[in-house]
């Protein structure tokens, strides 16, 4: 967690603490124990971070030692933590901690699922959405201040009669988009109960990549793939309207009839897409503002600051 | 809009599990970097030349809740903590080192 933590104490200074529990997955990681018990007989002498992090560090280097090597390298890692080595040796010799290990596995094995790394935030397990540090930080953002949320489905606010514009205003202008109400009626009234409610305001088109999509409308603003607007909506597939040509507007869904708030807008024709995305609008002005979006995605190092909407304003005709 | 208490759904769990580098779908990405997006790690293996009609959908409310573990043992002085004992915010890491 050596990198995590260093990103976290970054974002997060003061406010986080972090803690060290043992689980060696001892059917498939053979040097688990001893690995484990080198960073206790460390912390015996006040250093089990230092032993921690090296550990990390110089896992490609041990991994592949016989046990008396390994005991030898972690030897030597002690020395150059200026730990007693003596002490050191003997201790893991003597197999001092690895009841102590064992008995964290146990303990785990009670209430969790044997996976690792496994993160905990305020006794609220990390669900399996990688390791990046950006997403953890915006699961510890989530458990700490839960997301505004509809506790319904959204009301009917469009009258399918009629016909539907949408102007994403940037700082950068006006994007115009046709909304498709005819061919994706429950997707456009979301889009449309969104944009109406403020929903978008202050979002960031967080993933930019010229040539393929704009996205944007996830309040985390990194593309997690969560409910965050309170609801999921069903797919609605129009083999008429297809990503052929650049332009289109359609909501994102991580998996089939999951789209929630999240949209993007194509930069070129995609037609891999075809038939996975619904499709709910076209740009009819404003292309060379949607082009003029910073590329950008989440965690880019040295990336420029996002493009942010600040509003969506929708026109009835 | 309103508040909901943190609990985590069982549909997230299994909405997530299956996307590799993070939030996202199961795809490979045309960059190399574990991106926490999106729309660039769409399927592509097998565009559908032609797609079939699904009409009119339904919408269905999975409020976003988390739920904290109840069974975690307390943070004592036999743990290794790195940090202010009064942090608001307390990660631990189950793991081992290899």
């Amino acid at each position: 967690m050596a990198t995590l933590r260093v990103y976290l104490e970054d974002t997060r200074g003061e406010d986080i603490r972090f803690v060290y529990r043992h689980l060696p997955l001892i059917s498939i990681h053979d040097k688990a124990v001893i690995t484990s018990e080198a960073a206790e007989a460390a912390g015996a002498q006040g250093k089990f971070w230092e032993m921690h992090d090296l550990l990390y560090e110089r896992q490609q280097d041990w991994g592949q030692f016989s046990d008396d090597e390994l005991e030898n390298r972690l030897v030597e890692y002690a020395e150059e933590l200026g730990l007693d080595a003596e002490r050191f040796a003997k201790e893991l010799e003597e197999g001092t901690y690895r009841d102590k290990i064992m008995a964290d596995y146990e303990a785990y094995s009670q209430y969790g699922q044997m996976a690792t790394p496994t993160y905990v935030v305020n006794n609220v397990f990390y669900p399996q959405m990688g390791l990046h540090p950006l997403v953890i930080d915006a699961f510890i953002g989530l458990v700490l201040e839960p997301p505004d949320q509809y506790d319904e489905v959204p009301p009917e606010v469009i009258d399918l009669d009629k016909e539907y514009t949408a102007t994403i205003r940037t700082a950068k202008g006006d994007i115009v988009v046709e909304l498709f109400a005819e061919q994706a009626p429950t997707n456009v009234n979301n889009f449309v109960f969104l944009a109406q409610d403020g929903w978008y305001d202050g979002q960031a088109f967080f993933y930019v990549e010229p040539e393929f999509v704009a996205q944007s409308g996830d309040p985390t603003n990194i593309g997690l793939s969560l409910p965050f607007s309170g609801y999921f909506c069903g797919d609605e597939i129009d083999p008429d309207l297809t990503f052929d040509e650049a332009g289109m507007l359609a909501l994102y869904t991580p998996a089939p009839d999951r789209n929630s708030s999240q949209f993007f807008i194509t930069y070129t024709p995609l037609p891999d897409l075809n038939g996975q995305y619904t499709i709910i609008g076209r740009v009819i002005e404003g292309m060379d503002v949607a082009e003029g979006l910073t590329p950008t995605q989440p965690g880019a190092e040295g990336a420029s600051p996002p493009d942010v909407i600040e509003t969506i304003l929708i026109e009835e005709k | 809009m309103r508040k909901h208490a943190l609990l985590i759904a069982i549909l997230l769990l299994g909405l997530v599990a299956g996307c590799s580098g993070g939030a996202v779908s199961p795809t490979p990405s045309p960059s190399p970097s574990p991106q926490p997006t999106s729309a660039q790690e769409v399927p592509t293996a097998a565009p559908s030349a032609s797609p079939t009609a699904s009409g009119p959908a339904t919408c269905v409310a999975v409020p976003l809740e988390f739920e904290a573990e109840s069974r975690i043992p307390p943070i004592t002085e036999a743990d290794h903590v790195h940090g202010p004992a009064d942090a608001s915010i307390t990660l631990i890491e189950y793991a081992d080192f290899q």
